[in-house]
Order: structure tokens, then sequence, then C-alpha cells
């Protein structure tokens, strides 16, 4: 049963290991523990490069497979595999967790506390993107909310004691709603199994029954809908963002929030295809409120940090667009715009927390001028406003783009709002540079010191890159999403083809 | 032949690469990169223009590698070059050369040397892109990508808050064009077929939409929507009525990119977009005619602007918004030939005109006409230079301008009089507000305290082959580009119409002389009349107040009102109150919590023993 | 031969016992020292049963048992002299510095 030689368990395992490893080295070696995190982060990035390139895209769908069995009364085993979309989100969350560490050379207080919690964080966000089975997915799930609550309280700025309390619950409470579905899954599966790819195997030949479906789909969809912060259960985010320390905005936005609609594609279209195709077209509205009233209010913050969060809460709007569409492109230009808004978003936190740790201060109208001073934090920002505003070049404007043409056959009015959402996006992220960045030099800000040497430079020269790679080069992940969600649309078709 | 046409694209791109890796201290390297990756893109398209001029045959030349491919979508990228590619080609190059030489000079002591031609490369690269674009998706990335550089490039002097702001406006202007045309562009892919089957190739889409609107009399007047959805796009690249407002705000960015990008080039890509689409428009005559009005009144009510402005390169501005609308207006009018014809020499002069007045902004470092005056004594070369732009932008024989402009007005003349009569009035504005420019700037008295020589020959050099194109250009059979069957003929010359021109364009740079030099004393007392009308012009017909009004009045509000729904309702409301129902409810139940533990254990035990008797005696038994 | 009975009398003695010295008293050593008693109590019945039904499940368990009650007396008495040491109590009505 131990298929021996996977790799997959030690993404999950070198942070642990390396969050235990930091437990025992004394807290004054500092620069110790930092290079401790960045080595893990840095190994799993390897890791997540090798399964990039060895995946088959014309292979089995799960890849790098190990199961092993743990409760066998309860049918649990703790299996893991990587089909197309879990590589590219494993890549992802690599990529983000590495910059993370990188990026949070500013922590000062508590060095060692910090990295266990951030490296807890970023095993069990692994555990959740490689689980093929239900407990250890929703274990996973709930042990990457853990560690957030102290990261914010402790570690937060301005008002972190509502945000983490606010944040917690908020996704505490998802997840319980969530749970409420997966544990009525179980039982009407009659398997006794969590195991996924058994109950997809079930779904496929004995379907759930639509009344069942009926119920069980709104509570996976709107539970995990709220880590996705669908419209209007999104209020915990821009709050959070704002006040987490910048590596927590970084996987906050970039990584967590995608798991809501990773476990969508992964648990709902496969086992509640019919309970799917009945909802989904209702977030589909939600998602434009998403879009638009997100990017409105991101215009009347003033804080900068605000705003990025009310953009990712627009931008997430486009994912679920992506998903309703509940076709091949729209699937995969779902998983290639979570890819894309992921770096996005946490470059932007990682540009902002910059600022901040010098400034002292995220309100748009008390700084100004910066560009002069920081010249390469000003490019990276400008790239990772248009890349938000999708300007070609970018990952994003591939995934969007994706988005509308796989949107515009089912929900014409709603693509043509979600592209009028660009628009405003650009407004106010232009607004931001131009009020952040440019404009006369302000004597307040003369001191401030530019990202210096490769050191400084690779946490956000390393996100742009992958922005810009990507952007130019999309096959290179569009083909490994796509054979899996061809082969997860097409194991549907008999449910799906009447779709609108 | 086929491989090096990539390398027309690549050259500007490889010199954009390299230029930020260069160190400071030896930055005049970025400079010579940026002029030799484009002149090499300009030596690669000579090779491609050659058998034209020779023969006047015509190739194609059409490449293509797939870039996503998705069950239903599937986007390439390729190169489709024509005879009309390779005259926008030669346009873009070629004057883009000579710019790029010319900055060299210009920019010299700029503290963001590097950066300005990186943009510039950038810009080069994106423009080529737009050009030999084989599908319109691909046109669009392009598209985009001329606006990111010209945003960059207008905002150069960030800290210029007037630049800062103009870089903005423009990109966004320029979105809420793009806005229509991504619409349009997902329309016209529905329509080019079943689902699968769709393409946005130029080579196809125009056969597969044929095809579709023969199908049925309603695909008619899909297509119109369709077509004008694309039109914004123009609207906004090419700054038309009423997305026009953010190019006399371009002007804060440095003169050559005024010529290069917001004059010949970048500005003209709407044009082109129509000229290359032109076969998809003549299967809507509605759109066309709505095209041809947009582009009439756009040159209309741009040249009236233009006569009240102070600063030459405002001035230019507002000539350019007005060429670009004789160019949309020929366009509309049924005759791509035409419009495209006007780009070229127009690139040529307006050019010539923007360098020149870069070369005199740059001596005298002033940029309003009235402070300037007596310019010819002191730069005769620039001075004469400037005055062959002026004279092929009023039209008058044998410049450039005259055969292109002649041949729309002659297009009017047949196609359409009102717009006929509104373009003779604008003839004369045209010539009436160069006059008034150039009274003012080249003759009378100086008023510049400033020592003035020529400048170096990096600056004399473009200008003198600019002047050549300008004056000469008309004999060079650059319409021998256009001769393409899949255009109209273009007109042959009518006497009439020429006469007419030429008698408005004296009249014109007569008043223009009259007012601002012969008669200078008189002009107070004789435009007193007029001064509403001078207030109106001034205050750009109030459409910057009006956009203002809309941002502020109604935009902000709503994202203020927004907000407030956000922390009132939402947060205030629905959030706080369930979490401190919850704590209410908290408050009643944690008096159970007596933190004493015998209570608790008390509590356990009489469960216990209650469980116990119900499980052996109760109801459980 | 003692019959079942009589040990699964003495073990609820032995319960009652403890119990009601977990209850009472008001000072934590003697509570720990009930919670054995009450232990030992259910270590007793279980060897009752172990025996009386021959099988070794009850005395494992009564091993396992004993086991804990180490532990738990090795954890609880560090705790409570601990806590003495600090405060100077024993009394568990006064250990609330949690309380609100």
């Amino acid at each position: 049963m131990l298929t021996s030689h996977s790799l997959l368990p030690y993404l999950v395992l070198i942070p642990l290991m390396a969050s235990a490893f930091i437990l025992v080295v004394p807290s004054e070696r500092i620069s110790a523990i930092r290079k401790i995190a960045i080595g893990a982060t840095f190994l799993t990035l390897i890791l997540a490069f090798f399964f990039l390139f060895s995946y088959q895209p014309s292979g089995s769908p799960y890849q790098f497979t190990i199961q092993i069995p743990w409760v066998r009364s309860f049918g649990i085993s703790y299996h893991a595999g990587l089909d197309g979309i879990g590589v590219v989100m494993v890549l992802l969350h690599a990529i983000l967790s590495f910059t993370g560490a990188l990026v949070s050379r500013s922590i000062k207080q508590d060095v060692k506390l910090y990295f266990i919690f951030y490296l807890i964080l970023v095993a069990s966000i692994f555990g959740v993107f490689t689980s093929l089975d239900l407990f250890f997915l929703y274990l996973f799930y709930e042990m990457s909310v853990i560690p957030l609550y102290p990261m914010i309280g402790i570690w937060g700025s301005q008002n972190r004691e509502y945000a983490s309390m606010k944040l917690t619950l908020y996704i505490s409470l998802g997840a319980v709603i969530a749970l409420v579905g997966l544990l009525a899954l179980y039982f009407a599966s009659g398997l006794q199994t969590f195991d996924l790819e058994a109950l997809s195997q079930q779904a496929q030949n004995q379907p759930f029954s639509v009344y069942f479906q009926m119920w069980c789909a709104p509570l996976l969809i709107f539970g995990f809908g709220v880590i996705a912060s669908l419209w209007p259960f999104h209020s915990w985010s821009p709050i959070g963002y704002a006040a987490a320390p910048t590596a927590v905005s970084m996987l906050h936005a970039g990584v967590l929030k995608k798991l809501g609609i990773f476990l969508i594609i992964r648990i709902v279209i496969p086992l509640l295809p019919e309970g799917a195709k009945f909802w989904l077209p209702i977030t589909a509205v939600l998602c434009i409120v998403n879009i638009l009233y997100g990017a409105w209010a991101a215009m009347a913050q003033k804080d900068m940090k605000f705003v990025i969060g009310f953009a990712s809460v627009s931008h997430m709007g486009y994912a679920f667009l992506g998903l309703a569409c509940l076709n091949q492109m729209g699937l995969t230009a779902t998983v290639f715009f979570m890819f894309a808004h992921g770096i996005m978003a946490a470059l932007c936190f990682a540009l902002i927390g910059f600022i901040y740790d010098q400034t002292h201060t995220r309100m748009i109208p008390d700084l100004g001028g910066l560009a002069k001073q920081l010249p390469f934090i000003t490019v990276c920002f400008v790239i990772a406003a248009f890349a938000s505003s999708g300007l070609p070049g970018f990952a994003n404007f591939v995934s969007e783009i994706l988005i509308f043409f796989s949107a515009w056959e089912h929900y014409p009015v709603q693509t043509i709002l979600a592209i009028f959402g660009i628009v405003i996006t650009a407004t106010y992220m232009l607004r931001m540079i131009r009020n952040v960045f440019f404009g006369p030099p302000n004597p307040n800000w003369a001191y401030l010191k530019d990202a210096k040497g490769l050191a400084g430079k690779l946490p956000y020269g390393f996100l742009v890159a992958v922005l810009l790679i990507f952007g130019v080069w999309p096959s290179l992940l569009l083909n490994i999403i796509r054979p899996t969600t061809e082969a997860l649309i097409e194991s549907r078709a008999a449910v799906l083809a009447q779709y609108p | 032949m086929i491989h090096i046409a990539w390398w027309i694209l690549f050259f500007p791109l490889i010199s954009f690469a390299i230029i930020p890796f260069i160190p400071e201290a030896k930055r005049i390297f970025a400079g010579w990169i940026a002029c030799v990756g484009i002149f090499f893109s300009f030596l690669i398209t000579l090779r491609f223009a050659r058998p034209m001029f020779d023969a006047g045959e015509f190739h194609t030349w059409y490449s293509k590698i797939n870039w996503i491919l998705i069950p239903g979508l599937q986007l390439e990228l390729g190169f489709f070059i024509d005879s009309l590619a390779i005259l926008m080609l030669l346009v873009v190059t070629g004057v883009g050369t000579a710019i790029f030489y010319y900055s060299l000079e210009y920019m010299e002591h700029d503290e963001g040397y590097k950066r300005y031609f990186a943009g510039l490369s950038l810009f080069a690269f994106s423009m080529i892109g737009i050009v030999i674009s084989g599908n319109l998706l691909q046109l669009f990335i392009f598209w985009e990508l001329v606006g990111l550089s010209s945003y960059l490039l207008i905002g150069h002097w960030y800290q210029k808050d007037e630049a800062a702001d103009a870089g903005k406006k423009a990109f966004l202007t320029n979105r809420i064009g793009d806005f229509g045309f991504l619409i349009g562009i997902l329309l016209l892919w529905t329509f080019s077929g079943p689902a699968g089957s769709r393409t946005l190739n130029f080579l196809q889409l125009n056969a597969s939409i044929s095809s579709f609107v023969q199908s049925s009399p309603a695909h008619a007047t899909g297509l119109t929507i369709a077509m004008l959805l694309i039109f914004c796009g123009v609207l906004g690249k090419s700054a038309q009525f009423p997305l026009h407002v953010w190019l006399p705000d371009a002007m804060e960015g440095p003169t050559p990119v005024s010529a290069l990008i917001h004059a010949a080039t970048m500005v003209a890509a709407g044009v082109y977009l129509l000229a290359r689409m032109f076969s998809l428009f003549l299967l809507s005559p509605v759109a066309l005619e709505i095209i041809a009005y947009i582009g009439g009144f756009t040159a209309l009510f741009a040249a009236t602007q233009a006569i009240v402005q102070k600063d030459i390169k405002r001035v230019l501005a507002y000539s350019t918004l007005s060429q670009l609308g004789y160019m949309v207006m020929a366009i509309g009018l049924g005759s791509a030939a035409v419009g495209m014809y006007h780009l070229t020499t127009h690139a040529f002069f307006k050019a010539l005109l923007f360098l020149g007045a870069g070369s005199i902004i740059h001596a005298t470092e002033k940029q309003n006409i009235f402070e300037m005056g007596g310019v010819i004594k002191k730069m005769p070369f620039t001075s004469a230079a400037f005055l062959i732009g002026t004279f092929a932008l009023i039209g008058f024989w044998p410049s450039s301008g005259f055969f292109s402009k002649d041949k729309i007005l002659a297009l009017a003349f047949s196609e359409n009089r009102l717009l006929f009569i509104s373009s003779a009035i604008t003839v004369f504005l045209t010539a009436l507000y160069m006059g008034r420019a150039i009274s003012l700037m080249f003759f009378g008295a100086s008023k510049i305290r400033k020592k003035l020589h020529e400048p170096s020959q990096k600056i004399l050099m473009p200008l003198l082959i600019l002047s050549i194109l300008s004056l000469a250009g008309g004999f060079f059979g650059f319409e021998r580009f256009l001769h393409d069957p899949n255009h109209h003929e273009m007109s042959g010359p009518n006497s009439l119409v020429i006469q007419l021109a030429t008698v408005l364009g004296l009249a014109g740079v007569f008043s223009g002389f009259f007012f601002y030099r012969i008669g200078e004393k008189n002009r107070k007392s004789l435009l007193q009349p007029f001064s509403w009308a001078y207030e109106i012009l001034m205050r750009k017909y109030f459409m910057d107040d009006l956009y203002d009004f809309l941002i502020r009045y109604i935009q902000q509000p709503f994202a203020k009102l927004l907000d407030w729904f956000e922390r009132t309702i939402i947060v205030e409301g629905a959030v706080n109150h369930a979490a401190s129902f919850t704590a209410l409810t908290g408050r009643y139940f944690k008096k159970l919590q007596t933190g004493r533990i015998q209570t608790y254990l008390s509590v356990f035990f009489s469960g216990v023993v209650i469980a116990i008797y119900l499980i052996r005696f109760g109801a459980l038994h | 031969m003692i019959p079942l009975t009589h040990y699964l009398i003495v073990s609820g003695i032995l319960f009652a016992i403890g119990a009601l010295g977990v209850l009472m008293r008001r000072n934590i050593i003697i509570m720990l020292l009930s919670i054995e008693i009450m232990l030992n109590a259910a270590n007793l019945s279980f060897v009752a049963f172990s025996s009386s039904h021959a099988d070794f499940g009850g005395q494992i368990f009564s091993l396992f048992v004993v086991a804990v009650a180490a532990s738990e007396v090795a954890i609880g008495l560090a705790i409570a002299v601990l806590f003495f040491r600090s405060r100077g109590i024993l009394d568990p009505n006064e250990m609330n510095l949690m309380k609100d």
C-alpha cells in the first residue's frame, strides 16, 4: 500500500521539521533561525519545481501518490497526490512561502516564535493542496487557521486584536459549514471512506441523489466561499490583511484565499455536479458584486493595504466567474487566474510592507514622491499595478482574458461588467501609484532607502519574473492544468452537458 | 525572408532588455543601443519594402505559432505582413529612428536618460507588434502595451504633478476605450463561427464574418454593434471625440515622445486598426457613417481649440487631434487608402513640427508662443524646418500634405457634402492657427533674453530628413502601397477642391498674420465681441470640466457610498452585531462557569447518578 | 472463594470515599489523594471482574490505570507545589486568576 518513493509528504514534513528544529535553537540566534526558515521554504520550492517538471500531463490523473492507512474503521488514510491543478497550486504556494520568508526579515520581535508559526502555516497549506483524503484535507485546512490568529495578533499592526479575531472566526465559521457538507458526503456515500478518489469514482458510477446534491453543494460552496471572500462574506479580508504582518498578508491573499476555490474544484464539481450546476450560476451573480463592489470600495480607501485588500476581494470575483462557467476553458482559466493573482497580490503586499517598514505609515495622503528614493520598489509596484489591472505581458492578463472568453458564452452581461471591473481596477491602482510614488518629492521621506543588493531585491524581482515568464509563456502551466480540467469536465459531461 | 520578419519586432525588445543593465556611468550607451535597435528594424523593413518600391509587387508574409491551446479557444501569435503593414512599419521604424537619434541630444542631460530610452524601445517593440499582428487578440495585446509605454513616457518627469496626472489620464481614458474594444473582440469572436471553429485571425475573419452577415438580416445589426465597439478602442487610442481629452495633456511628456508617440505613430494606431479591419467595416455601412461623422466632428472641434492655445506643443496637439479626425473621417467615408496615406504624410510633417518645436523649446526653455518671437533670425535652420512642416500641415502644393489632404477633401466632396464643408472650414482653421503660431514665434521682436544658437547635428539631422520627406513625400510613391485591391481606389485630383483648399489655406495664414502681427494693435478691439467664444475654447468646450464633474461628483461619492455601506451595514450592522449577540448570550451563560472545581464535580457526579438511574430504571431501560 | 459482590462492595465504598473527598475537602493535595482512591476503586473492580470472568483484559486495564494515575499524580502534585510556592494557597476555590 505504501508507494515508497513519493516525495510528496516532504512538502509538509520539511517545514514541520524545520519548525521543530527552530524550537530547539536558542532564541537569540536570530539569523540562524531565519536561515533555517528560508532554507526550508527554499527546499520546498525546489520540490515544487521538481513536481512541475516531472508531472506527466498525459499520465494518470493523480501522480506522486502515497497512501498510508491510518484509522481503518473510519476509512481514514493519509492519501496524497497531485493532479495538474495541485501542481500549479503547490508551485504558487512554494513561491510565496519562500518570498514570504525572505521578506520576514523585517520582523524583529519574537523571531523564533514567528518562524515556528510561519512554518506550521506553510506546512498545513501544502497539506491541503496535496491531500486526497477528506479527513486530512480538513485537518490541514483547520490547521492553517491556527497560526494565523497569533501571527496577526502578535506581529500585526493597527487594530490587530479585532482583525485577528474576526478573521479567525470567519474562516472557522466557513470551515464548520463546509465540515457539515463533508460529513454529509461521508455518510451519504455509504462507502465508509474519506478517500477522495473512491468517493469520486462512486459519484461517477452512482451519483448522489439530486435532492442531496441540492442541499449539500451550497454548504460546501458557501463554506469554502467564505475563505475565498465571496460577497457578502468578504469583510474579514481587507481588515485582516491590513492588520497582518507582511508575510501573512502575502500568504493569505496569495494562497489561503485560493483554497476555497481550489476545494470547490476538487470536491464540489466532481462529487456534486448537479449541485454545482444549480448553485454556481448564483455565485456568478454574486461574483459580479464582488468585482464591482470591491473595486469601488478600493477606490475610496486611503490605506494602501486596504486598497489591495479590497482589490483582492474584487479579483476573487473573476475566479468565481470562471468557475461558474463549468467548462474546460473556464476551469483552466480559473486555476491559472488563481496562480497569477496569488503572485500579484503577494507582490503588492510585499512592496507595501517594504514601504511601511520604513515610513510607518500606509496612508496614501501622507506619502508621495517616493519614486525618487525608491526607484526599484517603484518599478516593481508599477509592474504589480499593471499586472493587477490586466495588462498584457503578465500572467494576469492571460487568465483574465481566458475567463472572459469562456464566460462570454454563458454570462454575457456578467462578462461585460467584469471587463468594466478592469477599468476601475486600473483607476484605483494608477491613482495609488500617482499619489504614493509620483509627484514632487516629499522632504519627510528623504531618508528612505531602496532595496539593495541581490538579497534585498530577490523577493520582489523573483515575483515579477514569475509574473512575466508565465505571462509570456502561459502554456507552460496551461498544458499541465488542461488535461486535469478536461478529465474532470468530461467525466461529468452527462450532467454538465445541458449547462446553459 | 520569413524568419527575419520576427527580428523587426525583436530588435527593439532586445534593446529594452539590455538597457536596464547598463551601469549609470556609461549611460550614453543606453541611447545608442536603443537607436541601433530600431535602426536594424528599419533596415529589415526596407528589405521587405524593396520589391514594392522596385516593381510594385505585392507580397504577403504570414506565419504563426500557437500560444494558448484550450478546448474551444486557440490563441496564436504570428505576423501578417502585407503592403499596408509595410507602409506602417516604414513610418514607425523610419520616423522612429529619426526621433531616437534626435533624443540622444535632446535628453542628454536628463536624469532619467536610461529610463527614457528603455521606454522608447518598449514603445517601438509594442508599436511594431500592433502593425504586424496576425490576429485581433494579438493586436489587442500590443495595443495595451503601447498604452503602457505611453503612460511611462508621458509621466517621464513624474516629479511634476502635471506629468504624473497626464500619464494617468492617458492610460485611463484609453482603458475606457479598450473596454469597448475588448467586448467588440468577444462579439466578433462569437460571430466568426460555431463554437470550436472560431477565429480572430485577420486572414479568416473576413470570410467567416461575411458569411455570418449574409446568413440573417438581424446579424447585420449585431455586426454594426461589434464594429462600433471596436471603434471605441480607436476613440481612445486615436483620441477621437469624446475620448480626446488625454492627448493635449499628454504634451507634458518630453517633446520627442510627443513627436513619436502622440503625433506620428501611436495615436495613428487607431487609424491603422480601422484600415486593417476595413473589409469588416465595409460590411457595416451604418458603422462607417458614424465613424465618418465622429472623425469629421473631431477634426473641426479640435481645430477650433488650437486657435486659442498658448503653448506651442498644445497647438500642435490639437492639430494632431484634428488631423487624426481627418484620417478617421476618410476611412469612414469609405477609403482606407486615403486615410492611411494621410497618416503617412502626417507622420512626417507632424513629427517634423514637434521636433522643430522641441529644438526651439530646448534652446529657449519656453513653450509659450507669446513669450517667443524673432526666432527665425537666430535659428534659421530649425525655423525653416518648422516652416516646411507648417507648409505641409496646411497642405500647400507641392508638400506631401497637399497630396493626402487633397484626396481627403475630394473624397468628402464626392461622398458627403456636409462633411466636406466642415473639412473645408477645418482647412481654414488649420491655416489660421498655424499662421498665428508662426507669426508669434518666428517674426517680430524677440522676447527672449537668452542667447540662442542652433543645436548640434544630432538634432538637425532628423529635422533635415523629415523636412525632405514632408516636402517631397508626395513624390516618393507611398500611395503605391495602398493600391491593394482590398481597399478603395483613390479618387483622382479634383481641381475645384484643390483651388478651394489653397484659397482657404492662404486666407487662413493671412488672417493669422493679420491678427497677430500686422493688425496686432487692433486685435483686442476686433476680437472683443467674441470673448465668450474665446472663453469656451479656453475651457475646451467644458469637456474636462464635465469629466471632472463625473469623477468628482458621481464616481467618487459612489465609491464613498459603497465604503460607507461596507463599514456600517456589512461590518457594523451584520457582522459586528452578530458578534455582539454572541457576546451577550455569553454574558448570561458564563454565570454557569463558577470557576470552582468542586461545583463542577458535584454537577458531574449528580449527572452520573441520574444517568445510571435512567439507564437502570428509567425511560432508557 | 470470596464472591465477586464483596469486592464490588469494597470498591463501591472506596469510590464513594474518594468522591466525597474530592467534593468536600478544601486542600488540593487531599483532593489528588482522593482521586487516587477513586482510581484504585476502579482498579479493584477491574481485577475482580477479570478474575471472575477469567479474562486478562481487566488486569491489563488496571495496569494502565496505575500508569495513568502515576503520571497524573506527578503532574498534579507538581502543579500544586508550584502554585503553593507562587501564591501560598492550596484551596482550589481561591485559584481563580483566569476568571475574568
